[in-house]
């Protein structure tokens, strides 16, 4: 019995640590690429041309501490007025959210559409859906309500769908309020691991940069024939990149596109953004991980990238498993092999785990944005990843105990912002 | 004894490392988010902008009673009405000046001078052969001598015409028109029209669209497969998908985009209603017409007498051959490879963008 044990501990570990080699082996090639490979922004330079018509969908519920500076900048963008549409969906806010749209709607009238959402069901994919069928333009952006674009900004996340292939696009997000706490100024260096080295690396390497659901566009074609938007999903985002990549179309990051956005500035609404997303990003695991393995669309490095994407936020669990078997190893008497597979546990979980970037990867996107001091906060972020991976731990879980019986329910992440932001002048 | 000084050891052994961080935390010396300049809309003359309303902005002080101080002529240059620059001694012996000059009048510069401050003309500017500016503005026409090279940007409110061999770093925009010689190599050029070379009217003739052969697989079999992909119902747009290289037929139309997976030739003289995307270089035979964007991750090579209307983008060079015309007067647009080889005779509408660098050949 004991022997069996101890047998059946180690090849689990070892599956392990062969799977947490492959996430950090996978974090090392993005970091490699990002700094010595090739650079692709085959569109950036696209400044003129017969521009098709978009419309801007702002999602926004009880958003009035932040609305006002969203729909602001989007008056300003530089996109031909007569081909854009700036759709604000106001998805039953109980706040001033409403009277703040339509003041703006009345000040500014045919550019901003106020879309007062009242009925249906709740979260932003059916918000999104209802009012994607407002409106018939070539091109769907998507902003969430603390985003604040630049003047640029619209041209560009528009400029790749001139490329045939291209169904989504997807824009650099840039944390705003950095320097409210250390939890702000870990989710800065977080994002820049994720954007300025993760997915420009997918798109230098011809993988799949996922779609973020913010800052974001996608071809109404696209999005049609794979069905629209789907009202059960917790992360559209992430459904939408892969039914996308599955029907043939490519997705496409802009890492010079990039938007402040604001992100948390408390634990707790950190905590349900986490467990938001875990369980968003494992539903579509569940959903597309066989399909992706199956395609005959996908060229082989973006079905290993696409699956590997898929399973990123199980790789938590997968790691507290390992944990918890090398502690049994240890107390049934076994030594070497597990030292030696804990070892690699080690060096490996925090290039592996959720939505948290590799300390090299991080530490790369701080050189490449010519950060200065802010990468010395880097063992810091230890805390920040041990807190992650207990938060996905915990939603993977609880989503596996209750199964399908759950209804979906969004969680909406808190706006704290207080002071109206002012846009740089040149 | 002993056990508390291993304790505190261990304790500023784990410390020790996160006293950078702790500073960091405590100081906040990098706190600011990262910048952004929300104001920058990819205007390809937002320097000549820029320099004019500075220009502007400085009016009183440059015209003003202390232009005429020793500071001031020192910095600046006020070309007489004559039109003619009064170099300093040094300075022409030098053959280099380092002062902004300004004229308010029709400049006309000489030959072989390095001018390392900005030049603006209130009018229009003329110069001689193998000169190098740091930037230039006029407020009418341009004619560069040959051999001249801009090192940042020059605009022009008018046309602009490069002589043979010009080298025009950064961004060359004009109002009007762009006329670049033989033999020149630029950057980034923005106008209504910009004219490689000589002018040369195509010797392939031109195909009505309408009295082609509309494609269909079973009349017209491919080299390669090209298969239709209704992309949503009831709606006649479709893509095609090829697998494989694709040779598209001569004299043959077709409606909807193409997608190759490698490499995409459209033959001589065809017309396709939709753009183009091969993963692969993509040849389009001389005459071939296509209504929309041309798209390649590898090279693109764009025959005679060839129109494309949409953008033409390529992850590597494209190739401009003689009578090609891109974009229209009406609906400019944009070429942009890492090099672009632009044929002597071919003419663009809207932006010509080689990152790494373009020539007229």
């Amino acid at each position: 019995m004991d022997v069996w044990a101890r047998e059946s501990l180690l090849m689990l570990m070892t599956v392990v640590v062969t799977l947490l080699l492959i996430y950090t082996l996978r974090h090392y090639l993005f970091t490699l690429n990002r700094l010595f490979g090739r650079q692709r922004h085959p569109y950036i330079h696209i400044d003129t041309a017969a521009w098709p018509s978009a419309a801007v969908l702002v999602a926004a519920h009880n958003e009035e501490a932040v609305i006002a500076d969203s729909i602001q900048a989007l008056l300003q963008v530089n996109y031909p007025q007569d081909k854009l549409k700036i759709i604000v969906v106001n998805d039953r806010s109980t706040d001033r959210t409403r009277a703040i749209v339509d003041d703006f709607a009345a000040r500014h009238p045919g550019r901003i559409i106020p879309f007062h959402r009242s009925g249906g069901a709740p979260g932003k994919a059916p918000a999104l859906k209802d009012a994607t069928a407002m409106v018939d333009s070539e091109i769907i952006i998507v902003f969430d309500a603390d985003y604040i674009p630049g003047r640029g900004l619209i041209k560009q996340l528009v400029a790749p769908f001139f490329d045939p292939e291209v169904g989504l696009v997807m824009g650099r997000v840039v944390p705003l309020n950095t320097a409210r706490n250390l939890l702000t100024r870990f989710l800065d260096l977080e994002r820049s691991g994720g954007y300025q080295v993760d997915q420009q690396a997918r798109m230098n390497m011809g993988l799949v940069p996922q779609y973020g659901g913010t800052v974001g566009s996608i071809r109404r074609m696209a999005l049609e024939s794979v069905g629209g938007w789907l009202e059960d999903t917790l992360a559209e985002d992430t459904d939408l990149t892969y039914r996308a990549i599955l029907a043939g179309w490519k997705s496409v990051y802009q890492n010079r596109s990039e938007c402040y956005e604001e992100v948390p500035e408390a634990w707790p609404v950190r905590l349900r953004q986490i467990a938001r997303w875990t369980k968003g990003h494992n539903q579509a695991f569940s959903r597309y991980t066989p399909a992706c393995a199956l395609s005959r669309k996908l060229r082989l490095r973006e079905k290993t990238d696409g699956l590997l994407l898929l399973g990123v936020y199980w790789m938590s669990s997968i790691l507290v498993v390992g944990w918890v078997a090398a502690l049994l190893l240890f107390y049934l008497g076994e030594s070497g092999k597990a030292a030696l597979l804990a070892g690699v546990i080690t060096i490996t979980a925090f290039g592996a785990v959720g939505n948290c970037a590799a300390f090299f990867e991080i530490g790369s996107a701080v050189f490449l944005d010519q950060g200065t001091t802010r990468i010395r906060l880097l063992p810091f972020n230890f805390l920040n990843f041990l807190i992650s991976t207990v938060t996905v731990f915990r939603a993977s879980m609880a989503q596996l105990w209750q199964g399908k019986k759950r209804a979906v329910v969004w969680e909406k992440t808190e706006r704290f912002r207080v002071e109206t932001f002012v846009m740089e002048a040149k | 004894m002993w056990h508390m000084l291993f304790i505190l050891c261990a304790l500023l052994m784990f410390l020790l490392p996160l006293v950078p961080g702790l500073m960091e935390v405590k100081h906040k010396a990098d706190v600011q988010p990262l910048r952004i300049v929300q104001e920058y809309d990819g205007d390809p003359a937002y320097f000549s902008k820029s320099f004019r309303q500075w220009l502007l902005s400085s009016q009183s002080a440059l015209f003003g009673q202390h232009s005429a101080t020793e500071h001031m002529q020192s910095k600046f240059h006020m070309v007489g009405e004559n039109g003619v620059p009064a170099y300093m001694a040094h300075e022409i012996e030098d053959s280099s000046t380092s002062r902004l000059m300004i004229a308010p009048a029709m400049l006309r510069l000489g030959s072989h001078m390095f001018h390392e401050a900005e030049i603006y003309g209130a009018h229009s500017i003329h110069t001689g052969m193998h000169n190098h500016y740091r930037a230039m503005l006029a407020e009418g026409d341009i004619v560069l001598g040959e051999q001249c090279t801009v090192m940042r940007w020059i605009h022009s409110n008018g046309t602009l015409h490069a002589g043979r061999g010009s080298k025009l770093f950064g961004r060359t925009t004009a109002d009007g028109s762009i006329h670049i010689d033989a033999e020149s190599t630029f950057e980034r050029l923005h106008a209504p029209r910009i004219q490689f070379g000589a002018h040369a009217d195509s010797a392939i003739p031109e195909r009505n669209a309408g009295i082609l052969t509309e494609w269909n697989a079973e009349s017209t079999p491919l080299a390669g497969t090209l298969q239709a992909i209704p992309l949503i119902k009831n709606n006649p747009r479709q893509r095609w998908m090829a697998h494989g290289e694709l040779h598209f037929p001569a004299d043959h139309r077709i409606q909807g985009d193409i997608v190759g997976s490698s490499r995409v030739m459209i033959g001589e003289g065809a017309f396709v209603a939709g753009s183009v995307k091969s993963n692969g270089d993509l040849h389009l035979a001389p005459g071939a017409c296509i209504d929309g964007a041309v798209v390649s991750t590898g090279s693109i090579f764009i025959g005679e007498g060839c129109k494309v209307a949409g953008p033409v983008i390529s992850e590597h060079t494209v190739h401009i051959a003689p009578g090609v015309v891109i974009g229209t007067d009406i609906a400019p647009t944009t070429v942009t490879a890492r090099y672009i080889k632009a044929g002597s005779g071919s003419v663009a509408h809207g932006s010509v963008w080689a990152s790494k660098g373009g020539d007229v050949v």
